[in-house]
C-alpha cells in the first residue's frame, strides 16, 4: 500500500484551477522527484497535500487515513512535513528555537527526531544552534527548514526546491543530507526543475504539466527518454 | 507655562522623587493596559479598540466584587478573570471572522463593542460615577516621607506588582515555549500551523491575554479612581500612543514608552498644567518623525 495516496484532486486559488484531477502514488521509504516546469504547478501540488490551498474535490489519504477536510495543522500532525520553497525559517527565533517551534505537542512518547538526533545528521546546525535564523545564509536556512520539518516527526516529507538559488557546493551538503535521510528510511518527495540534483538523490520520479501528473517511472529510464523530457521538461 | 513652578521643582530632591513616583505610577499601570494592546497587535494583526472597554469592564467588575465580598485581592482578581472570559467570547463570537478584513471593518467591530458595552454598563450599574473600591487596609498608613517627598505605600506596591508583571511577561514571551511560539505566529502564522501548530488556540490565547491586562489594569485603577461608563477611552488613546511611540507590537518598546508617557504627564502637570495631553502627542510626533517605526519597532 502506498504511503501517500492522491487521487483525482481539483485545487483553486481563489477561483482559477491550477490542479486538474491529480493523482500520485507515493510508497515508503523512497525518495520520489516532483518534476516539471516552472509554473506546471510542483509547489501548488504540496500546498494542497498540507492544505494551504483549496482543493474542492478528490481524496488525499496518509497511510490510509483520509486528510481531506482537515485544518493545515491537523495534517501536519497526521505526519505531512513540508519544507517551504523559501525555506520560512523564523528569523527572529535562534537555530534551535527554530527546531523546538517545530516540534508537535501531540507527539506521544515516541519521537524519532529528538534534539541529539537532528545534531547528528546536521553538524552543521549544532555549531550555529545559538545564531539568529535570520543570519544564516541561504543553505544554512535550508538545512534548518529540513531540520526543523523533522523534529515534528513526519511521515512523510515534502521538499519544495531544496537546491534553488544554492551554490554548487553546498547543493552537494543537500545531497548528502538527502542521501544520508534515505539511509535511516526517511520518504521524501521533492519538487525540483533540476534534474541533474534528482538524478543524484531520486531514484523514481513523476512528472507534472498543467497542474496534471502526466508520466511516473523511474529517474534512469527517464535519462533515456529524451522525447519524454522534451515534451514536458525541456525549456 | 509654569516655567518657574517647574525650575522650581527640579531643583528641589523631594519634587522631584514624589514626582518620579508618580510618573511611575501612572506609566505602570499605563503599561498594563498597553502591553495588552500591543501584544494583541503584533500576534493578531487587528488594533483592538475594544481595549478600554475591556479595561473599563475590569473596573466595574472589580467594583461588584468588593462590593459583594468586601475582599480587595478577591476583587482584583475576578476582575481581572471576567474580562480575560468576555475576552475569550468576543475573539471566538466576533473577532476572528474580521482577521483578513479590511482594516475599517475591524475598527467598525471594536467600535460597536464599545458603544454596546458603555450602555451595558450603564444599564447594569446606572450612569454615575461609582466610587472606588479604596485600597486595601494594609495600605491605609501613612505615607512614607522619602528626603521630604510624600509616597504613598500603595503607589509603590502598584508599581512594584506591574513591575513583577512586566518580568513576568518578558520571561513568559522569551523563555517559554508558549512565547515563542506566540512570537513566532507574530511572524508567520502560516508556517507555524504547517509545522502542526494550531494558531487559532494561539490567537485565542494571545487575546484572553491581551483582555486579562486590559483587566487587571481597569481593576486596580478602581482602587484609586472612580468608577464611570466610558473611563476606557482615554486610557485606549494612552495605550494607543504607547504602542506607537515603542513600536506596534513591542512589548519592552511599550515598557519604555509608557515610562516616558507617565513621567511626562507627572512633570508636564507642573510645567504645562493645562497641557498634560498636549505633551505626549507631541512627544508621539516627535517619535514618529525621528524613528518612524517607533522606538522599538521592526522596520516593516
Ligand atoms: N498565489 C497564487 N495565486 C494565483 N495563482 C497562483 C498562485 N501561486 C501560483 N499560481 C499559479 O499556479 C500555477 C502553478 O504554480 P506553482 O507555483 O505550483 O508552479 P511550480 O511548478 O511550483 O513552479 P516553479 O518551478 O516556478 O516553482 C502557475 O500558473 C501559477 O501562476
Ligand atoms: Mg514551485
Amino acid at each position: 500500500m502506498s504511503l501517500l495516496e492522491v487521487k483525482n484532486i481539483n485545487a483553486f486559488y481563489d477561483s482559477s484551477q491550477v490542479l486538474f484531477n491529480m493523482s500520485l502514488n507515493i510508497s515508503k521509504n523512497k525518495i520520489i522527484a516532483l518534476l516539471g516546469r516552472n509554473g506546471a504547478g510542483k509547489s501548488s501540488t504540496f500546498k494542497a497535500i498540507t492544505g494551504i490551498i483549496k482543493v474542492k474535490s478528490g481524496s488525499i489519504k496518509l497511510d490510509g487515513k483520509e486528510l481531506m477536510g482537515n485544518s493545515i495543522n491537523s495534517r501536519a500532525k497526521s505526519g505531512i512535513g513540508y519544507v517551504p520553497e523559501d525555506r520560512q525559517v523564523f528569523p527572529e527565533h535562534t537555530v534551535e528555537e527554530n527546531i523546538n517551534l517545530g516540534k508537535k505537542n501531540n507527539l506521544k512518547n515516541i519521537n524519532n527526531w529528538d534534539l541529539e538526533k537532528i545534531w547528528d545528521t546536521f553538524p552543521l546546525l549544532k555549531n550555529l544552534r545559538f545564531r539568529l535564523a535570520g543570519q544564516l545564509s541561504g543553505g544554512e536556512q535550508q538545512m534548518l527548514s529540513i531540520a526543523r520539518t523533522l523534529a515534528g516527526n513526519p511521515e512523510i516529507l515534502l521538499l519544495d526546491e531544496p537546491s534553488e538559488g544554492l551554490a554548487p557546493i553546498i547543493v552537494e551538503e543537500i545531497e548528502k543530507l538527502i542521501d544520508k535521510l534515505e539511509k535511516i528510511g526517511v520518504t521524501i518527495l521533492i519538487a525540483e526543475q533540476n534534474m541533474h540534483f534528482c538524478m543524484k538523490v531520486a531514484k523514481e520520479a513523476i512528472i507534472i504539466d498543467k497542474g496534471q501528473s502526466v508520466w511516473s517511472g523511474s529517474i534512469k529510464e527517464l535519462n533515456k527518454d529524451k522525447k519524454t523530457r522534451d515534451k514536458y521538461l525541456a525549456i | 507655562m509654569e516655567l518657574v513652578a517647574f525650575l522650581e521643582c527640579l531643583t528641589s530632591a523631594s519634587c522631584i522623587i514624589s514626582q518620579t513616583a508618580g510618573g511611575l505610577k501612572i506609566g505602570m499601570l499605563l503599561f498594563l493596559v498597553a502591553s495588552g494592546l500591543t501584544l494583541v497587535f503584533g500576534v493578531l494583526g487587528v488594533i483592538n479598540f475594544a481595549h478600554g472597554a475591556l479595561y473599563m469592564l475590569g473596573a466595574y467588575f472589580s467594583w461588584q466584587v468588593m462590593n459583594t465580598t468586601g475582599h480587595f485581592g478577591l476583587s482584583v482578581l475576578l476582575g481581572a478573570i471576567g474580562v480575560s472570559i468576555v475576552g475569550l467570547m468576543f475573539e471566538r463570537g466576533l473577532l476572528n471572522r474580521v482577521y483578513n478584513a479590511e482594516l475599517l471593518i475591524q475598527i467598525l467591530l471594536c467600535y460597536s463593542i464599545v458603544l454596546i458595552l458603555d450602555d451595558l454598563v450603564m444599564i447594569i450599574w446606572g450612569d454615575e460615577f461609582l466610587s472606588s473600591i479604596g485600597i486595601p487596609e494594609i495600605f491605609q498608613v501613612p505615607p512614607l516621607f522619602v528626603l521630604d517627598a510624600i509616597i504613598p505605600p500603595f503607589h509603590l506596591a502598584i508599581i512594584g506588582l506591574s513591575l513583577l508583571l512586566a518580568i513576568g511577561l518578558w520571561l513568559l514571551m522569551t523563555k517559554t515555549r508558549f512565547g515563542h511560539l506566540v512570537r513566532a505566529a507574530a511572524v508567520n502564522p502560516n508556517m507555524l500551523e504547517a509545522l502542526g501548530i494550531n494558531t487559532t488556540v494561539i490567537r485565542a490565547s494571545v487575546f484572553v491575554l491581551g483582555s486579562f491586562l486590559a483587566g487587571l489594569g481597569g481593576a486596580l485603577a478602581s482602587s484609586i479612581g472612580s468608577v464611570v461608563s466610558g473611563m476606557g477611552n482615554s486610557i485606549l488613546v494612552e495605550s494607543f500612543i504607547v504602542t506607537v511611540i515603542g513600536g506596534m507590537g513591542s512589548i519592552g518598546g511599550a515598557f519604555l514608552a509608557s515610562i516616558i508617557i507617565g513621567m511626562a504627564r507627572s512633570f508636564g502637570a507642573i510645567a504645562m498644567p493645562l497641557f498634560t495631553d498636549g505633551i505626549m502627542f507631541l512627544i508621539m510626533v516627535l517619535v514618529l518623525i525621528l524613528r518612524p517605526h517607533g522606538l522599538m519597532g521592526d522596520k516593516k
